[in-house]
């Protein structure tokens, strides 16, 4: 890969050296002058790769080259954050990336071949995603108070979760509430619908863009959101903290990120165009269909965001259990 | 009910005959078509790039286009397969076993014409299904959870030992084999995602990719085997006439009820959650050896080896929509992808899909007959092509394979390292066709094993670690007790039976 790159580069170089006599500097001014590459860490037609794809299509019609999608799922997204790390800090490969990666990583990892605070550099944080506490159609519970009085009454219950940010979300709800839940792994939220369905789970967290159309369709039912702030499109759905347990607060969201090195004023131009594209309202309308809003934050704010998350990821990694790898 | 049907599908006859859509459908299905011809790359692959471009489009065109790419790649997927030993994508990996020595006896345009005729069988059945079936489907799908799914792959496992010619228990160790590999990666069921076997490697936290294993273990492997009798080759393979391109009535006949056979498998596989076209095709090829008078055919060219697992991925494929669109639950990555489709059109699939959109859901289906039979006419006139290309000299040929399966193999997860690892495999499955190992038992092995081990796991979490479970409930029992029966089977036929001489005289038995 990178060897095509760079004879890619080479050829581009030729290319500019014959035709423009361009000068080096004229090279931050005139970025981009060839495709950018966004690399996500998940497959193809994921959840996360559909809200990639549209941002990465946007920013395509904007800065007026071709945004390429280069998906490298695996090890837990570990494999796209690595290929960005080592990539050339010219602007031309970019990260779309969950904080889970960015802030947790370094928790539930150990020896990681790279380092998510001192080899990036954010470009903006773009969407926040709403994580949702849901049960079946036919559950007694309806709200999470239901819920806890429930999990404390009862022995041996279970949840189900599909990825670690679920799963974390849900050790913190143990944790804060005082309730003992054994967690049982799903490949994907379709599976669980059938065991929430007959009460073998007692709940499922999972993320809003699979959980709206089956609450919209009345096959789940939203007990409260992880986030902050109630999602727009359920304005009945509390958030967990609003339904009783104070300072709880999850909220999973998705940023840009550019290999350290990369010149600023590059770094400038891309936050530019990104925060243009988050401030479009059929991002907004684009957003609210997967579960998500945007969140305009720049590279310093995204920034941040990202430190002051380290240590309660640190703390819930140590509360869940889990055994960095 | 039949009556709504009826009306709903004039009305989706109506939506899928306008312009716009046909066009739409028609560039779908021609997109897929290719993409199946050429190794590895796959149809995920193909519909994330065209995505974006559906963004702007109205909806019913979308998923028109969509679905077309789906199914369509169906088609051109065993084309390489029966006549090069490349399984271009892995539910056509079967059809390789019976479908490669039909081409070396010169018959290779008869298997790719009973594929077609199995193709359009399986894949009309499928949509006849959708439209009778959806309504219940529900049901159907919520009665099979961790317990039942677990015993249903291990009674797959069971019957697929069986795939291999010759020694069943290099079949079985085969079968481990791949269910040892299949071990390979993180744990997801242990909380902390231990990797297990990857030696420090992130590149293999997520497994070994199916794809590089698949066209490893069959193409690359036929390649270096290949190498070494050029002369023999050139002759056997390429010397085919026109004639011989068109199946026979007794070939028809041979082949009419492995179709039906493998097309009611592959609609059953569709039903269950978690079992795709793959899975469909395997069971359909061992079935019809299982039910066969001749079992000593099949690996030799048996034409009923190819048309069951081909009619079965093609009514696995059409009935895989069935979930996704009426539940809203994928069945695979690819479904996954036509649900984000549909999402981003801010449409909701589920219960209430039907009603509320019926352009879609009856236009769609309206769609896959149309789309069909498209594939049938593109498809009969090319036969010639194909076969006309295995004239190209094979130190032509096979570089320009090996050549397009490492794009392809490259194009799954954008890694070099998967590259590696099907030459790895390659060399690994050349080895074992020395030995007289079968490799299809172990691609079996390594597609069932982490979905028996994840089920399995789950089940017991589920039921707090009562193992009775797969006894108390009574699909699971159900599958347990056909478990039994057919090791019982295996048992008295060893026993009553003296040993038959191997078909072919090979020293195969005398290795046991």
């Amino acid at each position: 890969m990178t060897m095509m790159r760079r004879m890619m580069a080479g050829l581009i170089a030729v290319g500019a050296g014959l035709g423009l006599f361009a000068l080096p500097a004229t090279a931050q001014d005139s970025f981009p002058d060839r495709p950018i590459h966004a690399v996500i860490g998940f497959p193809a037609g994921s959840g996360a790769d559909i809200l990639g794809r549209y941002f990465a299509h946007a920013l395509e019609v904007l800065a007026k080259q071709p945004v390429v999608v280069d998906n490298k799922p695996g090890a837990t997204s570990n494999i796209a954050v690595r290929a960005v790390a080592e990539a050339k800090p010219d602007g031309y490969t970019i990260l779309f990336v969950a904080n889970s990666n960015m802030a947790g990583s370094r928790y539930l990892f150990k020896d990681l071949p790279f380092d998510t605070l001192k080899d990036f550099v954010p470009i903006a944080s773009f969407a926040q995603i709403t994580f949702v506490m849901v049960v079946g159609p036919n559950s007694p519970m309806n709200t999470l108070q239901d819920m806890t009085n429930h999990l404390k009454a009862k022995k041996e219950s279970l949840y189900g979760y599909t990825n670690q940010t679920a799963q974390l979300a849900s050790e913190y709800y143990k944790q804060l509430a005082g309730v003992d839940v054994k967690p049982v792994a799903y490949k994907s939220a379709g599976d669980t619908l059938r065991d929430l369905s007959d009460g073998t789970l007692d709940f499922v967290i999972m993320d809003g863009t699979f959980a709206a159309g089956q609450i919209q369709q009345g096959a789940l039912k939203a007990i409260a959101v992880t986030t902050k702030e109630r999602f727009p499109n359920w304005p009945n759905t509390p958030t967990i903290e609003q339904a009783g347990l104070a300072n709880y607060d999850f909220a999973p969201w998705w940023g840009a990120y550019l290999p350290k090195g990369t010149p600023q004023p590059i770094v400038d131009k891309l936050q530019g165009l990104l925060l243009q594209i988050d401030n479009m309202k059929e991002t907004a309308d684009f957003l609210l269909t997967v579960g998500a809003f945007p969140t305009h934050d720049d590279s310093k704010m995204a920034d941040a965001r990202l430190k002051a998350e380290l240590p309660k990821w640190e703390k819930l990694v140590k509360a869940a259990g889990i055994e960095p790898q | 009910m039949l009556e709504t049907s009826v009306a709903g599908l004039i009305h989706g006859f109506g939506i899928a005959l306008m312009p716009q859509n046909l066009l739409w459908c028609f560039i779908g299905v021609l997109v897929g078509n290719m993409i199946g011809v050429l190794p590895g790359l796959g149809v995920l692959s193909a519909v994330s790039i065209l995505l974006p471009l559906t963004f702007g489009m109205d909806p019913v065109p979308a998923v028109l286009m969509i679905a077309g790419i789906f199914y369509g790649a169906q088609y051109g997927g065993a084309i390489c397969s029966i006549l090069l030993n490349l399984p271009c994508h892995p539910p056509h990996a079967v059809t390789c076993l019976d479908g490669f020595p039909l081409t070396k006896q010169g018959k290779g345009g008869v298997a790719l014409g009973i594929t077609i005729m199995g193709a359009l069988f399986g894949a009309g059945f499928g949509i006849m299904q959708m439209i009778v079936l959806a309504p219940y489907i529900a049901r159907i799908a919520y009665s099979f959870g961790a317990a039942e799914i677990t015993t249903l792959m291990l009674f797959g496992l069971l019957a697929g030992s069986t795939l291999a010619k010759g020694s069943p228990l290099k079949g079985v160790a085969m079968t481990i084999l791949g269910l040892l590999l299949g071990l390979v990666g993180q744990d997801i069921n242990s909380g902390s995602g231990f990797p297990r076997f990857t030696f420090g490697l992130l590149d293999l936290d997520d497994g070994i990719e199916l794809v590089a294993l698949s066209l490893g273990l069959f193409g690359i492997a036929e390649f270096l085997r290949s190498v070494n009798n050029t002369p023999a080759v050139n002759t056997a393979y390429t010397n085919i006439r026109m004639r011989d391109l068109r199946p026979s009535k007794a070939d028809m006949k041979l082949a009419a009820m492995p179709i039906l056979r493998g097309t009611l498998i592959g609609s059953l596989c569709s039903l269950v959650p978690g079992t795709g076209p793959t899975i469909a095709s395997f069971v359909a090829y061992a079935a019809e050896k299982k039910v066969s008078k001749t079992p000593e055919r099949f690996g030799q060219g048996a034409i009923e080896g190819v048309a069951a697992p081909e009619a079965s991925t093609h009514s696995s494929v059409q009935g895989d929509f069935i979930p996704t669109m009426s539940l809203g639950i994928p069945g695979d990555a690819a479904m996954a992808l036509l649900l984000g489709a549909l999402i981003i059109h801010g449409i909701t699939p589920g219960p209430k899909l039907i009603v509320e959109h019926p352009d879609i859901f009856w236009g769609l289906i309206a769609s896959f007959w149309i789309g069909n039979i498209m594939l049938v006419v593109l498809n009969v006139p090319l036969i010639g092509i194909w076969v006309k290309m295995l004239m190209v000299p094979y130190r032509f040929l096979f570089p320009s394979a090996l050549f397009f399966i490492c794009i392809g193999v490259f194009a799954a997860k954008n890694t070099l390292f998967d590259v590696g690892t099907t030459l790895v495999f390659g060399v690994v499955g050349y080895v074992l066709l020395l030995l007289r190992f079968e490799p299809a038992p172990m691609l079996l092995g390594f597609i069932l094993g982490p979905r028996l081990e994840d089920n399995f796991r789950r089940a017991l979490t589920l039921a707090h670690g009562d193992i009775g479970t797969f006894v108390e409930r009574p699909i699971s029992a159900v599958f347990l007790g056909l478990c039994v029966a057919l090791l019982a089977m295996q048992f008295w036929v060893r026993f009553k039976k003296p040993r038959l001489p191997a078909p072919d005289g090979v020293p195969s038995q005398a290795l046991e």
